[in-house]
């Protein structure tokens, strides 16, 4: 029974950080300029893509990664030179809008580029490892250890080195950090790299977990993403790392014991309007 | 007098001017950006269409208690909104649309994925209605609300929404009730997006989930902003266009998502205020021009003396 349990929660966090990693770019994003950055899902459709053809090319897991990472900050840093800075001034919908339209429009290339049909990502990593009663499948390793090494660097980056230290005043307060002297530019063009990466081994990471690369994966996990920054409360860190884990808890855990007539989105999304309700800062946000 | 086939479109210009005016009413006019009208637009088309189908109701009674579903469904799903705006306004409204989805294809009463099917049309003196009668009732009740519309913005409500969008602070420093008008915006709005609804699905004579999930709603904001948001003209406008363009243009219509999203993108960088806007390019045009031509007959007819 305890093994079973165990077992389930390891599933979950699995999942968990899967949807952390999704949600930390959009987190980032909010952070700094007040963007609901919609539009990462279709980074992170593109990130699976971008990782599964590079594999495809090297047979290399790890260059594949890189590539992808790399590949998808190029298109962060397009999307905020030539999108949102020009809007930085208009009213906050403005942004918003456009970010929508920018979403329906890479989930639609995606679809046009490389065909409605659902490719796999032919990782083979060999048998499950068994641990006592506990078994994991070494693709759940790779993502446990994939989520621990980024987030290592995230924090490392935003604790202790000067961008880090930029971002965050930034997020506090955009116009004093110009007076002190911060280029504020450059940081957050370095946000949208790093968020948008992020995303990409999100979305590599999705795509071996269920073996599939296809132009819709980013609509169901962009939407928990929206829905899990509200809970983190919104531009907070570490508020979306945890809301992410608990989401995946929660989720697994009424998908196996109870039936609610809902799907998994649903389920996250009824949480949120709950939560909205009685703390509608989020669960880890400041009032 | 027209082909089926300009019938059918002419009827679903229709039906989405009736979702855009709804979505007009509650994002353009009172500022709540709403990304899942098409919610409403469900609930709507899904009790039309049990009461016809289950229950025998004829479409005539079916009609009003689909509103009134639609204007509960507005109410029950603006009171989360009135706690939260902006961002987290946008958020809970797209997780409002998933919830609404996903309920309807996981409960069998609603007919799960599949949908429901045979639903009548309209009866009239006792025959169903041909399909260019039911273009004419389509086309009265745009009149209708397009009237009723005009009438509410030129009301005490329309000036509340509108001083709620430009600074919800002042308004109610000015001791406007803003939640009070804020909540009669989504239930004005949800009525119309479900009036949208029914005529959709007694057309189309059967519904799925998936015809009232994010996309749609998604559809109803290009239509309302590439046209302008918060005017009437506007809604008219973009809903019209929108509808016909992929028709018109049939190449278009393999890439209709991303040419809709590229659009919104342009639209949003170049022209915010949609072609026919307040302040925007187009309308300003025309504006002054109407204005020299009217300013024309004025100095020829007014009296000199001002």
């Amino acid at each position: 029974m305890i093994s079973t349990i165990v077992q389930q929660i390891l599933n979950s966090f699995v999942l968990g950080s899967v949807y952390a990693l999704i949600t930390i770019g959009i987190t980032m994003i909010y952070g700094t300029l007040r963007i609901l950055h919609i539009a990462n899902a279709g980074v992170y459709v593109a990130g699976a893509y971008t990782g599964l053809l590079f594999y495809l090319l090297t047979h290399n897991f790890l260059l594949a990664v890189i590539g992808a990472m790399f590949f998808c900050g190029l298109i962060g840093l397009a999307i905020e030179r030539f999108i949102y800075r020009p809007m930085i001034p208009l009213p906050r919908a403005v942004a918003l809008i456009a970010s929508v339209g920018l979403f329906i429009f890479m989930s639609d290339l995606a679809r046009i580029l490389a065909g409605p049909l659902q490719r796999p990502f032919p990782l083979d990593l060999g048998q499950r490892v068994n641990i006592g009663e506990i078994s994991l499948s070494r693709i759940d390793i790779l993502i446990y250890v994939f989520t621990f090494i980024i987030f290592a660097i995230l924090w490392f980056i935003m604790n202790k080195t000067k961008i880090g230290y930029a971002i965050r005043a930034i997020s506090q307060d955009l116009d004093a950090s110009k007076i002190m002297g911060i280029n504020v530019e450059r940081s957050i063009q370095f946000v949208f790299f790093i968020g948008s990466a992020i995303s990409a081994v999100g979305g590599i990471l999705v795509a071996i977990l269920y073996n599939a690369v296809y132009p819709s994966m980013g609509d169901v996990f962009s939407y928990k993403a929206l829905a899990l920054i509200v809970i983190g409360g919104f531009g907070s860190l570490l508020g979306a790392v945890l809301a992410g884990l608990l989401l995946g808890l929660t989720e697994t855990f009424i998908t196996t014991y109870t039936h609610v007539p809902l799907s998994r989105e649903g389920i996250a999304m009824f949480f949120l309007i709950v939560l909205i309700l009685f703390r509608p800062a989020g669960l880890f946000g400041k009032e | 007098m027209f082909s089926e086939y300009t019938l059918t479109i002419l009827i679903f210009v229709g039906a989405w001017i009736i979702a855009g005016l709804g979505f007009n009413i509650i994002s353009g006019y009172a500022g709540q950006f709403h990304l899942g009208t098409a919610v409403y637009m469900g609930v709507g088309a899904y009790t039309s269409a049990l009461l016809t189908t289950r229950f025998g109701f004829p479409f005539w009674t079916a009609l009003p208690v689909a509103l009134i579903f639609s204007a509960i469904m507005g109410f029950i799903t603006g009171l989360p909104a009135l706690r939260v705006k902006e961002d987290f306004l946008v958020v809970i409204t797209i997780g409002i649309s998933f919830v609404f989805e996903s309920l309807l294809i996981y409960l069998p009463y609603f007919g799960g994925p599949v949908g429901i099917g045979g639903i009548p049309m309209p009866k009239l003196f006792g025959t169903s209605v041909s399909k260019e009668i039911y273009l004419l009732m389509v086309f009265a009740m745009v009149i209708i609300c397009v009237a009723l519309n005009y009438k509410l913005i030129n009301s005490w409500i329309g000036l509340a929404w509108e001083s709620i969008r430009e600074d919800e602070m002042v308004t109610s420093i000015l001791g406007i009730d803003t939640r009070k008008f804020k909540l009669y915006a989504f239930i004005i709005g949800a009525t119309y997006c479900g009036c949208g609804g029914v005529l959709y699905a007694h057309y189309m004579t059967y519904i799925t989930p998936y015809d009232f999930g994010f996309l749609p709603s998604i559809y109803i904001v290009v239509m309302v902003v590439f046209g302008g948001i918060g005017t009437i003209r506007g809604t008219l406008f973009g809903a019209i266009f929108m509808t016909m363009m992929p028709e018109l243009f049939r190449f278009i219509s393999e890439y209709r998502n991303s040419i809709y999203g590229l659009l919104l993108v342009f639209m949003m960088l170049f022209e915010p205020q949609g072609i026919l806007g307040d302040r925007s390019y187009i309308w300003d045009k025309i504006y002054s021009s109407w204005k020299r031509l009217t300013a024309r007959f004025r100095t020829n007819y007014a009296p000199i003396n001002r």
